[in-house]
């Protein structure tokens, strides 16, 4: 059970370090993409099919495509690589503190919860409900933000 | 297939090391595609951890989740925008260039 | 009743601006209308209220007007037999004085600005006589203050009545801040600031003494500056710039009496507080030099000024020597005959246009009543029965020679005999003898103007007649001495003086302007006499050389030096932060991010470490 989950883990990190450091972007993509997908076999394996459902849908469908097209936009250029000692420093930092955190917190586990479907359905509705809608107002608005942005911006060139 | 006897701490070694990871590609000088997907690696790994710990206090946890994800890509739909348009008006790729926050 | 009072007070203070307003809308004159209604009906509550006092009655009321932290501001009014008589003098007076206004000032050409300011400033002083309290005494003080200012600076367009305004009310405003002291020490060691109630403490020697003269000398300091005694009193002459209704109001028979009054007030608080004899030499003083100065000047008006300082001096000798009724009752027998003279010079000044006595000469042929209703006055003054002055006079004489200082009691009794002096000197030259330019111009004055002036001719008749009752009033058991043998000398000297004045001003057997310039003696003598001995110029010398160059210099150079210096220290401190800080803006995204980054996970640190 234990190495199924060190294979994952060691796929997460693999693909992870590959969408930073791979200089041709459509490889970052596809590296970004796996990584996504990974993640939601996390979320399965954690009992939330629900969970790992939405994960798929939402990023590996979504987000994962908007990169595409914003490479494609771009273009997929080959990059420089410049290094930075100070960036890899801090980020250990942040994983020992977070490290340290997570063990002090992680080490004692009660046993899973078996959350169903309907009981996430009836805690959503009964807590939540109020707060998803202005949130999907929000949504709203980001999106045609975005799309305001864009539009404006990018008929001036034309 | 469901690793419910692990103990929760390798779950959350997961979500830090994608923190780890994330943070390392958000202030080595790449480009801003990369540290826009470097941000989406942390907000992954918050996620995970999140919902490990959904296991241990119950349903709040997933929905938070669920609303975590949602914003995330709200987010970087407008993040990649912004990207879009510096890179065709501005043809700036590289965070060095945005430097008009200076005294 | 009570409320009748507050009404008496509160509506000609409140009314005078409504009064000013509606006569700029309508016609001017309506506010003599107004004014004449006002303070008519004040003059009618004070009467009534002076009745219902000498039947038996008290009026007393007070609120709390507010409190902050564990002070409690009363508010309210006390009026015992001193107050009532007081009071009924400033409202009748006030009015008759509007009257009188309507002639003098029918030149004017905004006559409602006069009537406002006079209907405010009578407002206040019925205010003061009538309050029971320090506090609202003070405010009432600080709103006579101002109406003095306003109507000596009536004529603004004239510097000199500008200047003079100013003078007055700083110089008053300088005394001021005595009186506000001494109140001040007085809440704070006696609790409480009621009048009644201090005298009560007084009595029964509950105050420290310490405190308790230090408090009474302070308030003595804002009496001497209000009511013209040395050395605060140049401002007094200064002030007759103002319309001579105004001289008359204010400056004799109403707001110079308030430092009277106040003392009057709390006499057994000062009686404890053993000043009285300050009280008493400064008085003494006072009238010393006002006498001399009277005999030497030439304008009428600053006469008349000279003569009220003197006659506020001897209201102070006969509080000090230690009989409240003598310098009360002085006050008001005072208030009427200087007045009826300061009306009566009124009527000269507004009908020859001359201000200088020396250059009228024979009006008697002119203006006969006004002639007699001078006459009257001066006999008043100079203290002939029956008018009031007699019997004031002797008995504050009495007095000082029972309070047993020689040197106070000699110069009260130059001051006494000398007064005749200068009123027959005035009086004889301006009206006796032919008829000259200036004298032909004249006519006599309205009826208007005239009625005031018989009203207070009677009127100082009658508070000689019945001074007895009046005594009464204002101080319970009062016993009136009567001294034979002081009264025969004083009026042996009087009657040379009177022969002197005769001679020289009557029959005009020398020319006295003349005498003065060719004798050396009688020049400097006269130099000294006509500038009150130099105090005015002390005082100014004082002011330029120590206020203006010195303390005036001392704090430009520390708002320079010290304030600036800080001001721009900060200025300095901050852009130089500024300076060494910016190094931090690089504007590198990366670098933001990182000291972002870097600053979250050492807040973790510390978090861990605090809790």
């Amino acid at each position: 059970m234990l190495l199924y989950f060190l294979i994952l883990f060691a796929v997460v990190v693999a693909t992870a370090i590959a969408a930073i450091e791979l200089t041709n972007l459509i490889w970052v993509l596809v590296a970004f993409a796996t990584l996504l997908t990974e993640i939601a076999l996390f979320y399965f394996s954690l009992g939330f099919p629900l969970l790992g459902a939405f994960q798929l849908a939402v990023y590996a469908g979504g987000v994962a495509i908007l990169v595409l097209f914003a490479i494609l936009t771009i273009g997929e250029r080959e990059e420089e690589r410049r290094e930075s000692k100070l960036a890899a420093g801090v980020a250990l930092a942040v994983f020992i503190t977070a490290l340290i955190a997570s063990l002090w917190m992680g080490l004692t586990t009660k046993p899973y919860l078996d959350i169903s479907l309907e009981e996430i359905g009836k805690v959503f509705i009964e807590k939540y409900a109020l707060l998803v809608i202005p949130l999907g107002f929000t949504a709203i608005g980001i999106i045609y933000g975005a799309y305001y942005l864009l539009s404006k911006k990018l008929e001036k060139e034309e | 297939m469901k690793f419910t006897h692990e103990p929760m701490f390798w779950f959350l070694l997961v979500a830090v090391s994608l923190l780890g990871i994330g943070i390392y590609g958000l202030l080595s000088r790449k480009s801003i595609l990369k540290m826009i997907i470097s941000i989406e690696i942390i907000v992954n790994g918050a996620n995970v951890g999140l919902a490990a710990f959904a296991t241990q206090h119950g349903a709040d946890g997933i929905i938070l989740t669920f609303f975590a994800i949602a914003l995330a890509a709200l987010e970087v739909a407008v993040g990649l925008s912004l990207l879009i348009i510096l890179a065709r008006k501005y043809g700036i790729t590289f965070p060095e260039k945005l430097n008009n926050l200076r005294w | 009743m009570e409320w009748l009072i507050y009404l008496s007070v509160f509506l000609p203070i409140f009314g005078a601006p409504l009064i000013w307003l509606i006569s700029e809308y309508t016609d001017k004159w309506n506010s003599w209308y107004l004014s004449l209604a006002v303070t008519g009906l004040s003059a009618v509550i004070s009467l009534a209220v002076l009745l219902g006092v000498a039947t038996g009655h008290r009026y007393e009321h007070s609120f709390t007007w507010f409190s902050f932290g564990g002070i409690e501001v009363p508010f309210g009014i006390y009026v015992d037999g001193l107050a009532a008589v007081v009071y009924a003098m400033a409202a009748v007076l006030g009015f008759l004085i509007v009257m009188y206004s309507r002639g003098y000032m029918e030149n004017d050409e905004s006559p409602h600005r006069f009537f406002m300011k006079v209907t405010f400033f009578i407002g206040s002083m019925l205010g003061l006589t009538v309050s029971n309290n320090l506090i609202g005494m003070f405010i009432f003080w600080e709103f006579m203050g101002l109406a003095s200012y306003l109507l000596i600076a009536y004529w603004y367009y004239k510097d000199s009545a500008a200047d003079a305004g100013l003078k007055a009310f700083l110089m008053t405003k300088f005394a001021d801040a005595f009186l506000l002291a001494g109140i001040i020490l007085l809440w704070w060691y006696a609790g409480t600031i009621n009048v009644a109630e201090i005298n009560h403490l007084a009595e029964a020697k509950a105050i420290p003494l310490f405190v308790a003269a230090t408090a009474a000398l302070l308030m003595f300091g804002g009496a001497v500056g209000k009511s013209a005694q040395f050395p605060l009193f140049p401002w007094l002459l200064d002030a007759m710039e103002g319309p001579t209704p105004v001289s008359a109001l204010i400056h004799a028979a109403t707001m110079v009496n308030a430092g009277v009054f106040l003392v009057g007030r709390l006499f057994d608080f000062f009686q404890y507080s053993q000043v009285l004899y300050i009280i008493m030499s400064i008085g003494a003083l006072s009238a010393f030099i006002a006498v001399l100065g009277a005999m030497v000047h030439r304008e009428i008006k600053k006469i008349i000024a000279f003569s009220t300082m003197e006659n506020l001096g001897l209201m102070f000798v006969g509080l000090g020597a230690g009989s409240l009724g003598a310098g009360i009752f002085h006050l008001v027998s005072h208030a009427t005959f200087k007045a009826l003279m300061f009306l009566a010079a009124g009527n000269v000044i507004h009908f020859t246009h001359e201000k200088d006595a020396f250059k009228i000469r024979g009006l008697m042929k002119v203006m006969p009543i006004t002639a007699i209703l001078f006459l009257i006055a001066v006999l008043s003054l100079s203290g002939i029965p029956p008018f009031s002055g007699y019997f004031s006079k002797e008995w504050i004489l009495h007095e000082a020679k029972e309070a047993g200082d020689p040197i106070v009691f000699a110069l009260v009794l130059t001051a006494a005999v000398l007064t005749i002096y200068y009123g027959f000197r005035l009086w004889f030259q301006i009206f006796t003898g032919e008829p000259n330019e200036v004298a032909k111009r004249a006519r006599e004055a309205y009826p208007v103007m005239l009625i005031p002036q018989f009203v207070l001719a009677v009127l100082t008749l009658l508070v000689g007649i019945f001074h007895k009752p009046i005594v009464e009033l204002i101080v319970e058991h009062a016993h009136i001495p009567h001294d034979w043998a002081l009264t025969i000398v004083v009026f042996s000297l009087m009657a040379l003086a009177f022969i002197l004045a005769w001679l020289l001003y009557y029959k005009r057997v020398i020319n006295t302007e003349e005498l003065v310039k060719k004798d050396p003696i009688l020049a400097v003598l006269n130099k000294t006499f006509y500038n009150a001995f130099f105090v005015d110029h002390i005082i100014r010398w004082l002011a330029k050389n120590f206020v203006v160059n010195f303390l005036a210099w001392l704090f430009h150079w520390i708002d320079r030096n010290v304030y600036d210096y800080i001001v721009n220290g900060v200025a300095k401190t901050a852009l130089w932060t500024w300076e060494k800080v910016r190094v931090i803006q690089t504007g590198d995204l990366i670098h933001y991010l990182t000291i972002f980054v870097s600053g979250a996970v050492i807040l973790y640190y510390l978090y861990l470490v605090i809790l």
